[in-house]
C-alpha cells in the first residue's frame, strides 16, 4: 500500500437489519492533517453514504463526535491519523452506551446524570445590580475544570459505569465539582443531595480511566476528591 | 433493552491494572484469611494434631505459596496506602509516579523477606 493511504476500519450496525455488528473496510487516500472525522467523511462522501456518525463544530468544542478509536476514547475530529501511528485505524461507538447506528450512541442517560447535578449556577440571593464579582484568586479555583465538553468520553471509559448504570458518572461529579469550588454559587445543599450518595461520588474507584481519556486533559479524579474533602468536611459541621 | 459496544480496551492503563490487581489480590487475602482461621482451629483439636500438622507444612513449595502470599499482601498494603493518600489530597496528579515508587519500594522489601527465608528453603535451620 503506498504511503499516502491507510485502512479505515468502520464498526457497522444497524437495528433494523443487523442482528450483530460487523466491521466495514476502506482505503482512504491520507492528507497531511487528516482527522479520523476527516476520513469518516470521505468514506461518506465516496463510498458509503449510510454511514451514520455524529459531530457538529469539528473544532473540539461541541463534543459530539467521541468514539473509540484505536482502543481509547477520543474525539474523532482531533485525532489526527498519523498520531495513532498505526497503519490502520480502528473506529467504534463509545464502549457501553446503546447503540443506535454504526458510530452513534444513546446518550441520554449521561445527560441525565449532568443535569441531576444542576450544572449552572443556583443562587437564593437577589443578584447584583450589575455583575457577580469574582476575584481571580477565585476565578483560578476553576480553571481546570470549567473545560468539559459534555463528550461522554470518561463517563464511557469507566468500568464503575459499566457494572452499575445508576453510578453518576465522571463528568457529572466533575461539574458539581465546577460549582462548589464557584466563590458565585449558593446551591451546595442541592447539588450535595445528588452527588453524597451511593450512587453519587463515594462509588468512585479511582481507577483513572476517565483521566487518561479526556479530551480536555481534565482531571476528573482530582475533583471527585476534591469534592468527597468538601461533602465530608461539610457533614462533620467544619463548613 | 438496545445494544452496545463491549471492549474492555481502555483498562490497559497503569491506574486500571492498579485497580484490577487490588481487587484480585483483596480476594486472594480473604480466602487465605478464612484458610488460616481453618488450619489455626485444629489447635482446638489438642497439641499433637496440631504440630503434626504444622510439620507437614515445613516444605520448600508452601514455602514458596508463602512468599507469593506476601508478596500480594505488600501488593495490597502499599497500594491501599496509595488509595488512601489520594483521598488526602496527596498524589493524585501523580498517580502513576506514586505506584511505581511504592512497588519499588515493596518488591525491595520482597526481596529482603525471599533472602530471609531462603535458608529454610535449601533445608538449613536459622540461627
Ligand atoms: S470530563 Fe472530559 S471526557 Fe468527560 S465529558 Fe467532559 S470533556 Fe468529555
Ligand atoms: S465535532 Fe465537535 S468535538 Fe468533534
Amino acid at each position: 500500500m503506498p504511503e499516502s493511504q491507510f485502512t479505515l476500519k468502520v464498526f457497522r450496525f444497524d437495528p433494523d437489519m443487523d442482528t450483530t455488528h460487523r466491521y466495514d473496510s476502506f482505503t482512504v487516500p491520507l492528507r497531511e492533517g487528516m482527522t479520523v472525522l476527516e476520513a469518516l467523511f470521505y468514506v461518506l462522501e465516496e463510498k458509503d453514504p449510510s454511514l451514520a456518525f455524529r459531530y457538529a463544530c469539528r473544532g473540539a468544542v461541541c463534543g459530539s463526535c467521541a468514539m473509540h478509536i484505536n482502543g481509547s476514547n477520543r474525539l474523532a475530529c482531533q485525532t489526527q491519523i498519523v498520531n495513532l501511528k498505526a497503519t490502520e485505524a480502528q473506529v467504534s461507538p463509545l464502549p457501553y452506551l446503546p447503540l443506535i447506528k454504526d458510530l452513534v450512541v444513546e446518550m441520554a442517560s449521561f445527560y441525565q446524570k449532568m443535569d441531576e447535578v444542576q450544572p449552572y449556577l443556583i443562587t437564593h440571593k437577589t443578584p447584583p445590580e450589575k455583575e457577580y464579582l469574582q476575584s481571580p484568586r477565585e476565578r483560578k479555583k476553576l480553571d481546570s475544570v470549567t473545560d468539559c465538553i459534555w463528550c461522554a468520553a470518561c463517563y464511557s471509559a469507566c468500568p464503575v459505569v459499566w457494572g452499575d448504570p445508576e453510578y453518576l458518572g465522571p463528568a457529572a461529579l466533575v461539574k458539581a465539582h465546577r460549582f462548589s469550588v464557584d466563590s458565585r454559587d449558593q446551591g451546595g445543599m442541592e447539588r450535595l443531595k445528588a452527588t453524597d450518595s451511593e450512587e453519587g461520588l463515594w462509588r468512585c474507584h479511582t481507577v483513572f480511566n476517565c483521566v487518561e481519556v479526556c479530551p480536555k486533559e481534565i482531571n476528573q479524579t482530582e475533583a471527585i476528591e476534591g469534592l468527597r474533602r468538601r461533602t465530608l468536611k461539610r457533614r462533620l459541621g467544619w463548613k | 433493552m438496545m445494544p452496545a459496544y463491549r471492549s474492555r480496551k481502555v483498562m490497559g492503563g497503569m491506574g486500571a491494572v492498579a485497580f484490577a490487581m487490588h481487587r484480585a489480590s483483596g480476594v486472594v487475602i480473604a480466602l487465605y484469611g478464612i484458610t488460616h482461621v481453618l488450619v489455626m482451629s485444629y489447635a482446638l483439636g489438642g497439641d499433637v494434631g496440631f504440630n503434626r500438622l504444622m510439620e507437614t507444612f515445613q516444605q520448600p513449595w508452601v514455602l514458596v505459596l508463602e512468599m507469593l502470599l506476601v508478596a500480594v499482601v505488600l501488593f495490597h498494603m502499599l497500594n491501599g496506602v496509595r488509595i488512601l493518600l489520594f483521598d488526602i489530597g496527596v498524589g493524585v496528579r501523580h498517580q502513576k509516579a506514586l505506584f511505581i515508587g511504592l512497588m519499588t519500594v515493596g518488591a525491595v522489601v520482597l526481596v529482603l523477606t525471599v533472602l530471609d527465608t531462603l535458608p529454610w528453603l535449601q533445608g538449613r535451620e536459622l540461627v
